[in-house]
């Protein structure tokens, strides 16, 4: 038994021996207070009637104020018409999370080169040259800067740039081994983890270039995800010396945490005994997460022990739920998932005996959707278009995951319209959000 | 009488029974505010609050066999209740000395005991509650939820933080003290 366990198992009898139960000396006193209230009657109590859930919601039971109410609804009045000038005269924003329209794909491609394409029509534009030596395009949630990020071994800058390449503006600092890259919500901040020398760190930049800082978390970083309230749900290592992830499957030292964006606020949501997570990714709503439990068996769909499950944790109450997969196959393994833009479905890649395909399925469970084609070579990349009604793919066709690959917009709304994109990318392209 | 009629007869404005239910639980009531409060005035009017509450909307209790946790409800939400009133300053006064049964190892027993102290000390309030609903009355966590009206995960992660310091503190105190802590944060 540990000291821990020998201490919590003596904490009740500790308890009792530190605040001693014995009638406090006050208690006539309080029977005689007591007894100088009256009862209200039960008929007058609501609980009596209805249902806990109903009565133990706020009521409003002052008279109607008519005349504030009035003021109130003739400046509100003022303000919408005000607001619906303004509006009128502005470039209409998607939200920053949600179903958006689709906008123009935006990837790097092989001769190092920066592009646009839109697959509504064909059509191409450079944003950057190969002399510009701007990295990975990643576009930001209102469609209208574009984040470029190295991808590279050495320290480099990040960019930032409107969507079209022009106003490119470096940022602050100098990153290697960037693993994940996320705008904030109001789109004034890049989230992004790298190697900071000793471990994986969260870095907050500034879009403007002004500044940066990173997250003193003093836990290494793997993944992250902004909430659509600011704050970044983030998988670390548990404990400070740990490392997250680590190969040996047996072994859980990553929880899920939030923190504000400062890094303040650390927070554990799913502690490591209970968390053995590859992938998590917010709902659009910021209410719940979906996430990935890791296969801790050999790795194989052979020896599935406990092979990649969906899980659904509801940021609210804390409660997490496993997606039920009564109509998935015996066997089947998922590495990666994420919520539509509309929250009602989940994309992941789809590991079966007889053979890979990215899939979805209704965020409360039911049948798996597979979409296109099988897997042909491992390193296949997927993720959900805007506007939730489609899939882009990417099937590299060789061994060299980088190398030759097919493109592909899949139907996700089981209409089997899929459509290969002419195409050459190295990378998933990012789609950009814009207005419906 | 059984406690069932103690409670039917209260609920029809029998003071006397009312007085005799209290007495069944006020000294256990009266510890744990002293445990979540760490002090002796605050605790009394926690208590006090919650009995006069409970006398009050006695005849809301729709479930009589509830009595006892409704009543725990209400003393646990008062002390909270208290402690946002005094915009959480820190309470620096300490426990009364014990005059509790006696152990196998004294010395053992007093260390223990000053770092039970000391831990209830360092926990915010809100885990102090949790962790003595989860130790001295042996609720589980739905349950603590329920007393406190707040979403089970959030006692949960309540319990989960109050683990990791008391771990924290034998840590500090001996280093070979476990692999430590599930869940220890910077």
């Amino acid at each position: 038994m540990t000291t821990f366990e020998r201490f919590e198992r003596s904490i009740p009898k500790l308890m009792t021996e530190l605040a001693p139960a014995r009638v406090p000396e006050y208690f006539d006193d309080m029977l005689r207070e007591t007894a100088s209230h009256g009862q209200r009657p039960a008929w007058s109590y609501p609980e009596r009637w209805l249902p806990v859930e109903i009565t133990a919601r706020p009521l409003s039971t002052r008279s109607f104020p008519w005349r504030p109410l009035a003021i109130l609804a003739l400046i509100a009045l003022l303000v919408a018409a005000g607001l619906a000038v303004y509006i009128g005269s502005q470039t209409r924003l998607p939200p920053p999370f949600g179903v958006a329209g689709n906008g123009v794909l935006l990837y790097h491609a092989p001769g190092g080169a920066v592009v646009s394409f839109d697959p509504k029509t064909g059509s191409q534009a450079t944003l950057a040259s190969a002399a510009d030596h701007r990295g990975e395009p990643f576009p930001s949630r209102d469609g209208q800067r574009v984040a470029y990020i190295p991808r590279s071994d050495e320290w480099a800058q990040i960019i930032v740039s409107r969507i079209d390449g022009s106003e490119a503006t470096p940022l602050a600092g100098k990153y290697r081994g960037i693993e994940s890259v996320a705008w904030s919500p109001d789109g004034r901040q890049l989230a992004i983890t790298s190697f900071d020398l000793i471990r994986k760190s969260i870095t907050i930049i500034e879009a403007d270039g002004s500044a940066a800082h990173a997250l003193d978390l003093k836990h290494d970083v793997w993944q992250m995800a902004y909430l659509a309230d600011g704050r970044l749900a983030i998988i670390a290592a548990e404990r400070p010396r740990d490392s997250c992830p680590v190969e040996d499957p047996n072994v859980s030292p990553c929880a899920l945490f939030v923190v504000n964006a400062d890094g303040t606020g650390l927070d554990v949501l799913i502690p490591a005994a209970d968390f053995h997570g590859l992938k998590i990714d917010p709902s659009p709503d910021g209410a719940e997460l979906v996430w990935v439990e890791w296969s801790i068996g050999s790795g194989t769909i052979e020896q599935p022990d406990a092979p990649g499950r969906l899980h659904v944790f509801d940021l609210a109450t804390g409660v997490d739920r496993r997606v039920p997969d009564d109509a998935f196959p015996a066997l089947y393994n998922i590495n990666r998932a994420g919520f539509s833009p509309d929250g009602s479905a989940i994309l992941f890649d789809f590991f079966e005996v007889e053979g890979d395909h990215w899939a979805v399925v209704p965020a409360t469970g039911g049948a798996p959707m597979r979409l296109g084609q099988k897997v042909p070579k491992s390193g296949t990349d997927a993720a959900w278009a805007p506007d939730g009604r489609s899939v882009l793919a990417r099937y590299p066709t060789t061994d060299d995951e980088l190398g030759p690959s097919e493109l592909w917009i899949l139907d996700a709304t089981g209409g089997g319209a899929d459509r290969r994109l002419d195409v050459e990318v190295p990378y998933l392209p990012t789609w950009q959000r814009v207005a419906r | 009488m059984d406690q069932r009629e103690l409670v039917l007869l209260a609920q029809r404005g029998d003071h006397d029974a009312f007085a005799t239910l209290a007495g069944l639980f006020v000294a256990r009531l009266d510890a744990a505010a002293r445990l979540i409060l760490r002090d002796h005035d605050l605790a009394r009017d926690a208590v006090q609050d919650g009995f006069i509450r409970a006398w009050r909307s006695l005849p809301s209790l729709r479930d009589p066999d509830r009595f006892e946790g409704w009543l725990r409800s209400l003393v646990a939400r008062s002390c909270i209740d208290i402690l946002r009133r005094r915009g959480r300053r820190p309470i620096e006064v300490g426990l009364m000395a014990t005059d509790g049964p006696s152990v196998d190892d004294p010395s053992v027993a007093t260390a223990d005991r000053e770092l039970l102290d000391a831990i209830l000390r360092r926990l915010p309030p809100e885990q102090r509650a949790v962790v003595v609903l989860r130790y001295y009355f042996d609720l589980e966590v739905p349950e603590i939820a329920a007393t406190l009206a707040i979403p089970v995960g959030t006692a949960k992660s309540r319990l989960h933080r109050s683990m990791t310091v008391m771990r924290a503190a034998l840590a500090d105190i001996d280093p070979e003290a476990a692999p430590l802590a599930k869940g220890q944060l910077a």
